[in-house]
């Protein structure tokens, strides 16, 4: 999932993979500040359309590690078939060098019948947003205005099984990762460490 | 065009290079083979030896977002003319290979092999080891099935080059750098204690840092039984409803399948403690020379573990078995022997049995960690 690469024009193996400074600083905030994106600017606004994790396919952009979109903050995350339940505390997802510019929240989506899915959703917000930078260019623009305090940045993802393509963050078959075997290997290499100095 | 272009680098942000095995040998590998042009340079040629690996990053560097992994092109370079074996040293030290190499299937069809290699510094055979680790990354070299892999052509089995990817490894455990280097029950315990949920997020899936300490040391204890009196130890460690672990059960009823794949879960030492045994070929030769530096081995893990670990409760091996089968040895007269046996080991059958228990195991038992995930 998530070739997107084409649009930018990179050769094979570049995934949109951003980490949460990235979304914060490169998306999320150029969004609020109606600032340009670079690549990828079709990150989607769904605004606050409640689609369920599985139909996000058509509608959010497939990073190599989940499906992203904009949206905005709401009390109640309820779509069709589920709702979304916050997980514990925000966090800090993105901080300059002395103030803190992003929030990060956790979720996970429950079925309607209260049985727990293996989607999880990262929603990120702004935090002290400027207004100054926000509000100037969005009205002589003329764009719609996006009151930046609800605006958020999702990334959705299941957790594990399912088909790889579907799974986020599931990449240990790509080899930046030990297999068990190999942690085997390494041991065995030991010995020879250890046999070495007594000889 | 290059990756940076008056100075911009042409990768936007939040784009990583993470390509996968197959992306890497069949598009990348092959073009270079080919002479072909590949679009940014994104992978760069690389003298090895001239190479130390902390100065693969700046070298290797793609874009301006942060990477855990680099990539380059090498040749291969013969250590001597007539022979097969490859140079690797660079002036810091040397890439030593570890393991068997794994096959690369690509639609069920071999497209090429991957060798680990490890970092030591220092020259062989007194390098320290390091956390550098390297995957290299050849193409198929027709050996067996040759109307398998004809799309690859002869010329490639000629040409030295192959794609490399490298990276620190995590998850540490340096057992033998220094007596107080706790083993890695100890770093488990401590990644595991900064526990804050963005973390446990951001690995699922990746590595089994997010474990709770408990599900740790069960994992460990049980590799840590012996079980000396039967024919493959390994295979016949105690089940997970064993009536000697009643702490397990509750543990493992509830284990989910699926939780991470697991890579860092074990002692594996322990493991290759029961493939020697099981193995008759090597009784022979090899077999007691084995056993007395593995028992020390074992028994040092042990004791590590002993004053790590706080919950010894559950630990109801005492050190005692450890000591049983020294006797028969005197171990110090032929560790020559057992250094070239060490390397056979890899070969025997009976990895491959291992692999797969290691496997079944670890994904049933990483899994119960985290409350929230289950």
């Amino acid at each position: 999932m998530g070739d997107n690469s084409n649009a930018v024009n990179l050769p094979p193996g570049f995934q949109f993979y951003p980490n949460d400074e990235e979304l914060v600083v490169h998306f999320l905030h150029r969004k609020a500040a109606c600032l340009p994106i670079r690549h990828p600017n079709n990150i989607p606004d769904l605004d606050i359309s409640p689609y369920d994790p599985w139909d996000l396919e058509d509608k959010a952009l497939a990073g190599g590690n989940g499906w992203y979109f904009f949206s905005r903050r709401v009390k109640d995350r309820v779509t069709a078939n589920g709702y979304w339940i916050p997980l514990g505390e925000e966090s800090v997802a993105a901080s300059g060098t002395s103030k803190k510019v992003g929030m990060k929240k956790y979720l996970a989506f429950y079925t309607g019948d209260g049985v727990e899915t293996n989607w999880i959703m990262h929603e990120f917000r702004l935090l002290n947003f400027s207004s100054s930078s926000s509000t100037r260019p969005s009205k002589s623009r003329g764009t719609p205005k996006i009151d930046p305090r609800r605006l958020v940045l999702c990334r959705i993802f299941e957790k594990y099984g399912g088909s790889k393509g579907s799974g986020a963050c599931n990449d240990d078959e790509d080899g930046t990762e030990l297999s068990c075997l190999d942690e085997v290997f390494l041991s065995l290499d030991d010995l020879d460490e250890i046999s070495l100095p007594s000889r | 065009m290059s990756l940076s272009v008056n100075g911009q680098s042409q990768v936007p942000p939040g784009f990583r290079f993470h390509p996968t095995e197959e992306e890497l040998l069949h598009y990348y590998l092959k073009k270079k083979v080919a002479y072909e042009k590949i679009d940014l340079d994104v992978i760069r040629d690389v003298d090895l030896n001239k190479l130390e690996p902390w100065d693969i990053q700046e070298r290797c560097k793609i874009g301006s977002t942060p990477q855990n992994d680099w990539y380059f092109f090498s040749h291969k370079d013969k250590k001597y003319p007539t022979g097969t074996r490859t140079n690797r040293a660079t002036t810091a030290g040397f890439w030593k290979a570890t393991g068997r190499d794994k096959v690369i299937y690509s639609n069920f069809k071999r497209i090429g092999m991957r060798k680990t290699l490890v970092f030591y510094r220092g020259r062989a055979p007194h390098g320290q080891k390091s956390d550098w680790i390297m995957h290299e990354y050849r193409l198929d070299d027709n050996t067996a099935d040759t109307n398998v892999s004809n799309s690859i052509g002869e010329a490639t089995q000629e040409d030295g080059w192959v794609v490399c990817r490298v990276f620190k490894k995590k998850n540490h455990h340096k057992t033998n750098d220094s007596p107080n280097n706790s083993s890695k029950t100890t770093q488990m315990l401590n990644s595991s204690s900064d526990g804050a949920l963005d973390q446990i997020l951001q690995y699922m899936g990746r590595s089994c840092k997010q474990e709770s300490e408990t599900v740790n040391n069960v994992t460990n204890m049980r590799f840590l039984r012996p079980n000396y009196d039967t024919i493959n130890g390994f295979m016949q460690l105690p089940a997970l409803e064993s009536p000697t672990l009643p702490s397990y059960s509750n543990e493992c009823n509830h284990l989910d399948q699926e939780m991470c794949s697991s890579q860092d879960c074990y002692q594996p030492i322990h493991v290759i403690t029961d493939t020697t045994q099981s193995n008759p070929g090597y009784h022979n030769e090899t077999d007691l020379n084995d056993w007395g530096t593995l028992d020390r081995l074992v028994a040092s893990h042990l004791n590590v573990q002993a004053e790590t670990t706080k919950q010894l409760a559950c630990l109801n091996v005492p050190t005692l078995p450890y000591g049983t089968s020294t006797q028969e040895v005197d171990d110090d007269l032929h560790f020559p022997q057992l250094r070239s046996s060490s390397t056979r080991l890899y070969y025997t059958s009976q990895d491959y049995s291992s692999e797969i228990d290691l496997w079944n195991f670890t994904r049933s038992s990483s899994s119960s960690s985290d409350p929230l995930y289950k």
